[in-house]
């Protein structure tokens, strides 16, 4: 495991790495001294092999320059360095003092291309791979290296130069004007010390640049290199540049500003000149980014007046047919008033009025008068080229304003608003105006006439064709073309409707009247409706088409599918044997409500909600639908009605006889027991096949065995690879477990998602997927393709305004669109609450890996044969409670069992599943217990966990001192750090031990004994819990471990031995009996 | 001046040896300067009928034949490569404004906000001559004997055709800093903005200025956009390991979301636009049609690596 670090030393940036040291003490070195004795090199320095194949991983293994030693002065105490973390070593706990002393580490000096590519890998992510995580140090230059690029992409710098002494460099420089200023003094607060931390390796003093100093040198450096990585000659000269000679010290700026190193070459004088008018041309924009002020333009609109004039003015047009009702042009003057912003409290809004001549009191007082004037004229003086009535406001002393009528209001928000906003000053418009304008505007709408009932059944797709008219509406008020063209009339580009501002312009109105020549009715199918009904529609001849009205059951269909409410609830199906909570229930139903108009859904339930015995319902029911729909037909044709054909599709014919088509199923291989056990549970008349490992069948054959069963169960990586022939299969339905595996649509198994035909298709998911926008198009492509347009379009219209631009409103329109295809409710949703209990056990069934069933294999063969040498007593106990020992660490986790220390990730299906599932609850901020019987189980379970998720892992087993026992919980129930996993061994602590921060609790292996088992889950579960505990058990299908605990479940009675608690019992059975319970069948391995 | 003249008359001189890296004019052909103020400049050269000298110094302005030019108070000092190896050295002077006339002038500005903001955004305000002529001055040089202009040409005329060329860059760079004509008429800026300032001051107002806002740094050398009028002192590094790693209490699941935006704006280049034309440009290429192409470019580049997809 190796922490990355990084810092610079003059412009050079360097990467090392820490790691927990190879022995447990500190290394007292013998022999020959080193060249610098004081220094001694760093004890968790993670050594240039392991940084190497950290780079490799990241960067790939292109040519670098070799790995260097430097010092890192890091705080020091006793002699003994400090480490960043205790996933590197424990942290003394002592209060003693601490010095600063110099350690020498391995490090590798990174080129400003790779050092970008690998800041850009750690944006935002604390584990870069399992065993690589980054440092706070390295995030934090990925953070600084993130604000470079905003600056780049805002165009926030200037050419220029720098230099003195000979030596003239053309460079970028960054402007730093208020907003982007506050942002880099946070950027500099934020700055861990140890990223400033590294010196040469000769250097005896401690490094004390300033961090603003570093960070903005840093960016500058940054900048800088961004600009021209896009403009400059790609290769580097191979021979030392000729001296160019150019014609005027400019073009040699010029050029130099393009070139790697940007040396600029001339005369001396010259360039002395260029570097004074440099500054010179840059002057007048210091006055407006040194200001703590931001100039501002605020509109206002007119006070609400004479209101009765007006009405009756209105009532007599529309009495005459001219005018129309609910609309009044006001007639007041708006304002436009010049204010100053604070940029630290954009709250704080000062009246230029007031600051011409502040007074006693004001904010302002403490400037110097002289510079608040300069910066007013030098900030109007530019806003009076953009705007004429700025201008003319300057034509009398001390302006602060200026009035404007409706018409100029109008010019202001569309057009002066933009350009003031884009030459830096700060637009304040009232709430109403949005960037595409009012609020309220004209708009399309459709109409569209339907039948009362919604029709239940199959056969009506999205593909139904539905007729509509076009109205034009302004609000929810439809208008006759009268109104319009009255509407046009009025010439006021802002009228009032209904008391609210309205945008109406001519180009609007006339697009509105030629589209309705054009369209005076239209058809579309039910899937464009739809997308206009949730706004992912677009624009039509220049008219907003926006909005439905719908009548009947379109209208029904739709609020049922914004709402998710509505829509029938319905039973269990008949095949269904368990029971659904009210929620689930709830759930299904709504899955079956979208199956039914073949629209994609995504159940995005937390985890332990049971999304996989919702979608098992769901999948009975369409069953035994298609099934009756069979009867009937059957019933039907054999009446030789021709009615209308209904369940298209529904069914194929194999071997001459109609079956219903089969649903493939896809989730990871570490869940496919589970999806197995759970079918068998819940839907036992659904057949199951499960397709993996090399003896699966293939091509026509596997179609053949496929239509033969319910539930086809496979992984992803056979998706990926058997895409070809799965495609021939017509699927009745595709789900995807774990959907967030094909969050990248360009990977080999997101395409063969897609590229799969099926009636229905449904993403299981427990992470917040409407969080993630980035994530969010692939799956609604699979789902539902075509919904939310191209992939380019949807970074254009939503990925970046929503990421880089924080545009609320993208966010919101984004929601909207995406709303009626997920459902997701939490634990903790009022709604569900009452529905859970407080206390939820679940069985996990896991997988075995190859590797440990031959090792299991092969233990069983040595209990076998010594059990039928044994002797009945103690010597055949003996034997058989240490097979089950074993037994139960080849489950674990082969390494357990061999005890050989060797690696641990990818060996265990169990600890595979187990880091699945904790992903999820760190994504959702919450906590978990892990419980083992093992101690050296509990050990590798840390080292592997904080290797994978990058925190510290407690763990208590019985070895550990009271004290330190205590810490530990205390840490985990109250502490301010964030420690989501605690490893436990069943056997430490008592009872009185309080966890009750976890809603997680994990038994990675049994004890089968339940009052142990649950004395250990309550340390979760009691007074002061405030959340529903989740109980985790973990069990290796098809090994001893799900037959013991079948029998204990079902109480079994076997031979005449009562089952008892504990293992005792197992030594009674006879040796068949046992041979029976402790063998490997085939579905226990997963690969 | 030194009269060239020999019995055989005056001659008109050979072609000027070629100047590389001369002060090119930006104009390339028709007429020079297009703010109203250095169209008026030029109309004062152009109101004294001098022909064809006219034409050589429009073309010797374009072909950058002019080396050198520095405007100071009152006067203007320019080199001018001809036909002699040696390049003629032209002035011209200008009667600046005393300091009366010049608060006068501030004071008849302070009354209009208009004046004063005009020029700090580099434009010259329209009716800024009725200010002067009110306090019985002229802006620009109305007649000939305003101005005092002298070359080191063989040429007896006055203006030649090297002061002819020398007049037409100052009208482009009057287009691009109007200050440049209070400069060669004495204002200082600084001064000047004092001044106005001090037009709407009462005479007790307090002026501490507060460290690091609204104030400037003077920079010898390199170019600095932000005041730090605090030296750089050093920072150590915190003893305190905790400090010292940075170890923040983490909560992933609020810490995940940054607060920094990127946007990419539609008006390409607008910073080196808002500042105009740079001073005296050589170059051969248009400064700001260079810099858009870059800008735009540079642009999609940041965004990429603010959403962290440099690969």
């Amino acid at each position: 495991m190796i922490i990355l670090h990084a810092g610079r030393v003059g412009k050079q940036f360097f990467l090392w790495g820490e790691s927990p040291a190879e022995s447990e003490t500190p290394v007292v070195r013998r022999g020959r001294k080193p060249k610098n004795p004081i220094v001694k090199p760093y004890p968790y320095d993670s050594g240039v092999e392991n940084l190497s194949s950290a780079l490799e991983l990241l960067l790939g293994s292109t040519g670098r320059k070799e790995a260097e030693k430097i010092n890192v002065w890091v705080p020091t105490m006793g002699g003994n360095p400090v480490p960043s973390s205790p996933l590197v070593a424990e942290i003394p706990d002592s209060k003693a003092e601490h010095v600063l002393a110099p350690w020498t580490v391995h490090a590798y000096p990174l080129e400003a291309e790779d050092a970008i590519v690998l800041l850009c890998a750690c944006m935002g992510k604390k584990v870069l791979a399992p065993g690589i995580i980054s440092g706070n140090d390295l995030l934090w230059w990925a953070d600084a290296l993130k604000f470079a690029g905003s600056l780049a992409a805002g165009q926030k710098y200037l050419p220029g130069v720098r230099g003195g002494e000979g030596e003239y460099r053309a460079f970028w420089e960054p402007v730093f004007s208020g907003e982007d200023a506050g942002e880099l003094a946070k950027l500099a607060k934020q700055m861990p010390p140890v990223a400033r931390a590294l010196a040469p390796e000769t250097s005896a003093v401690p490094p004390e640049i300033p961090a603003a100093l570093a960070a903005r040198q840093f960016i500058e450096d940054s900048l800088d290199w961004i600009v021209r990585s896009e403009i400059g000659e790609k290769k580097p000269a191979k021979e030392p540049r000729k001296r160019k000679s150019f014609d005027s010290v400019h073009d040699a700026w010029v050029s130099a500003l393009k070139s790697p190193d940007g040396l600029i070459y001339g005369d001396e004088k010259e360039l002395l000149q260029l570097a004074v008018r440099t500054r010179e041309w840059q002057r007048p924009l210091t006055i407006l980014t040194t200001s703590p002020f931001r100039f501002c333009f605020r509109l206002e609109e007119p006070a609400a007046e004479k209101e009765t004039e007006e009405t009756e003015a209105g009532k007599r047009d529309t009495k005459k047919g001219k005018g129309i009702a609910d609309i009044e042009v006001p007639e007041g003057l708006w304002y436009v008033r010049y204010m100053l912003q604070s940029y630290e409290d954009p709250s704080l809004l000062i009246p230029v009025k007031e600051a011409w001549k502040p007074k006693k009191g004001s904010p302002l007082k403490k400037y110097d008068v002289k510079n608040i004037r300069q910066f007013l004229l030098s900030s109007l003086g530019q806003a009076a080229g953009i705007s004429a009535e700025i201008a003319s406001s300057l034509e009398a002393p001390n302006p602060s304003g200026y009035s404007l009528d409706t018409k100029e209001a109008y010019r202001f928000l569309t057009e002066s608003a933009a350009n003031l906003s884009q030459a830096g000053f700060g637009v304040l418009l009232p709430g109403w105006w949005t960037r595409k304008g009012t609020k309220t505007h004209l708009k399309a709408q459709a109409n569209i006439k339907g039948k009362k009932k919604l029709q239940a059944g199959y056969g009506l797709t999205l593909d139904k064709i539905v007729s509509f008219d076009w109205e034009i509406a302004l609000g929810d008020r439809a208008l006759t073309v009268r109104e319009l063209q009255a509407l046009a009339k009025l010439k006021a580009p802002l009228v009032k409707f209904r008391g609210q501002w309205v945008e109406v312009n001519d180009a609007e109105i006339r697009a509105a009247l030629e589209f309705w020549k054009k369209n005076p009715n239209g058809e579309a199918s039910l899937r464009d409706v739809l997308k206009l009904a949730v706004g992912a529609s677009e624009k039509a001849d220049g008219v907003d088409v926006e909005g439905l009205n719908a009548a009947g059951w379109i209208e029904e269909l739709i609020t049922r599918l914004k709402d998710k409410t509505g829509f029938e609830e319905l039973p269990a199906p008949n095949g269904f044997s368990g029971t659904l909570r009210p929620y689930q229930f709830r759930g299904y139903s709504w899955l079956a409500f979208l199956r039914q108009w073949g629209i994609g859904a995504c159940l995005a339930d937390d985890m332990g909600l049971g999304k996989t015995v919702q979608t098992l319902a769901l999948i009975q029911h369409d069953r035994e639908q298609v099934e009756a729909k069979v009867a009937e037909n059957a019933e039907e044709n054999a009446e030789e009605k021709v009615a209308e054909k209904v369940a298209v599709n529904a069914e194929e014919k194999v071997d001459g006889r109609k079956v219903p088509k089969p649903v493939l199923l896809v989730c990871p291989t570490s869940v496919i027991n589970n999806w197995r056990k759970e079918a068998a549970r819940f839907t036992p008349e659904l057949s199951v096949m499960v397709h993996q490992g090399t003896s699966r069948k293939k091509e026509e054959e596997f179609k053949k065995e496929a239509m033969n069963h319910a539930i086809v169960i496979s992984s992803y990586g056979l998706l990926q690879r058997d895409v070809k022939f799965l495609k021939g299969v017509p699927w009745s339905g595709i789900v995807l477990d774990e959907a967030q595996n094909i969050k990248n649509p360009e990977t080999k198994q997101a395409k063969a998602a897609r590229a799969l035909e099926a009636d229905y298709r449904i993403a299981l998911t427990g992470t917040p997927v409407e969080n993630n926008v980035g994530d969010l198009w692939s799956i609604m492509e699979f789902l539902n393709p075509g919904f939310l347009g191209s992939q380019a379009g949807f970074k254009r219209n939503f990925f970046i305004p929503i990421q880089a631009e924080r545009d609320p409103e993208a966010a919101g329109r984004l929601k909207d669109i995406t709303g009626p295809f997920i459902l997701r409710r939490l634990k903790t949703d009022t709604s569900i609450i009452s529905d859970l209990p407080e206390k939820m056990e679940m069985k996990t069934y896991c997988t075995l890996t190859k590797e440990q069933a031959s090792l299991y294999a092969a233990v069983l063969e040595d209990i076998e044969d010594a059990m039928d040498e044994a002797e009945e007593g103690i010597q055949r106990k003996g034997i058989i409670l240490s097979a089950l020992t074993r037994l139960k660490q080849v489950c674990n986790h082969p390494a357990q069992f061999l005890k050989d220390n060797s690696a641990v990730s990818g060996r265990s299906g169990k600890l595979a599943r187990l880091t699945e599932m904790l992903d999820t609850v760190l994504e959702n901020g919450e906590k978990a217990l892990v419980f083992t019987q093992f101690a050296e189980m509990g050990k590798m379970l840390k080292e592997h966990l904080q290797a994978s998720f990058g925190c510290e892992v407690l763990f208590l087993h019985g070895g550990v001192p009271r004290k330190q026992r205590d810490r530990m919980i205390e840490r985990f129930q109250e502490g301010k750090e964030y420690l989501p996993i605690f490893v436990l061994s069943l056997k430490a602590g008592g009872t009185g031990l309080n966890l009750t921060g976890a809603n997680h609790v994990f038994h990675f292996d049994r004890w089968w004994n339940p009052a142990v088992e649950n004395q250990a889950t309550d340390r979760a579960f009691r007074i002061g819990q405030t959340k529903n505990v989740e109980v985790h058990k973990f069990i290796c299908a098809g090994t001893l471990e799900e037959k013991i605990d079948e029998i204990i479940e079902r109480k079994v009675q076997v031979a005449e031995n009562v089952v008892g608690t504990g293992e005792d019992w197992l030594t009674e059975l006879s040796n068949d009996e046992l041979k029976d319970i402790l063998a490997l069948r085939e579905e226990a391995v997963g690969e | 001046m030194a009269a060239y003249w020999d019995g055989y008359g005056y001659y008109e001189p050979t072609k000027p040896i070629e100047v590389k890296g001369g002060i090119k004019a930006k104009s390339r052909r028709g007429s020079f300067a297009q703010s109203w103020w250095a169209k008026r400049w030029i109309e004062t050269l152009e109101s004294f009928n001098l022909g064809a000298r006219l034409d050589r110094g429009k073309s010797y302005a374009r072909k950058g034949q002019v080396t050198s030019i520095k405007i100071e108070s009152g006067l203007v000092r320019a080199k001018v490569q001809g036909s002699d190896p040696r390049p003629y050295s032209v002035t011209i002077k200008v009667r600046t404004l005393t300091g009366s006339e010049c608060e006068l002038l501030a004071e008849k500005l302070a009354l209009k906000p208009i004046f004063a903001a005009k020029l700090l955004t580099g434009e010259m305000p329209e009716d800024i001559d009725s200010a002067f002529k009110e306090i019985g001055l002229s802006l620009f040089p109305e007649k000939i004997d305003d101005l005092e202009t002298d070359c080191s040409c063989p040429d007896w005329s006055n203006p030649c055709k090297h002061i002819a060329a020398v007049y037409y860059l100052l009208g482009e760079e009057f287009d691009r800093d109007p200050f440049l004509i209070f400069k060669l008429r004495g204002v200082d800026m600084d001064d000047f903005m004092s001044i106005l300032g001090k037009g709407f001051v009462p005479e007790t107002a307090d002026r501490v200025a507060e460290a690091g806002a609204f104030t400037e740094s003077p920079d010898k050398t390199g170019t600095a956009l932000e005041a730090e009028t605090s030296p750089v002192s050093p920072e150590p590094l915190p003893l305190d390991p905790e400090a010292f790693w940075g170890r923040l209490p983490e909560n992933p699941v609020e810490e995940k979301v940054s607060s920094l935006e990127a946007h990419i704006p539609q008006v390409p280049a607008a910073l080196p636009k808002r500042l105009g034309k740079f001073p005296f440009w050589c170059g051969e290429e248009d400064m700001l049609e260079v810099l858009e192409e870059i800008y735009k470019k540079a642009s999609s580049a940041g965004m990429m690596i603010f959403l962290g997809e440099r690969k």
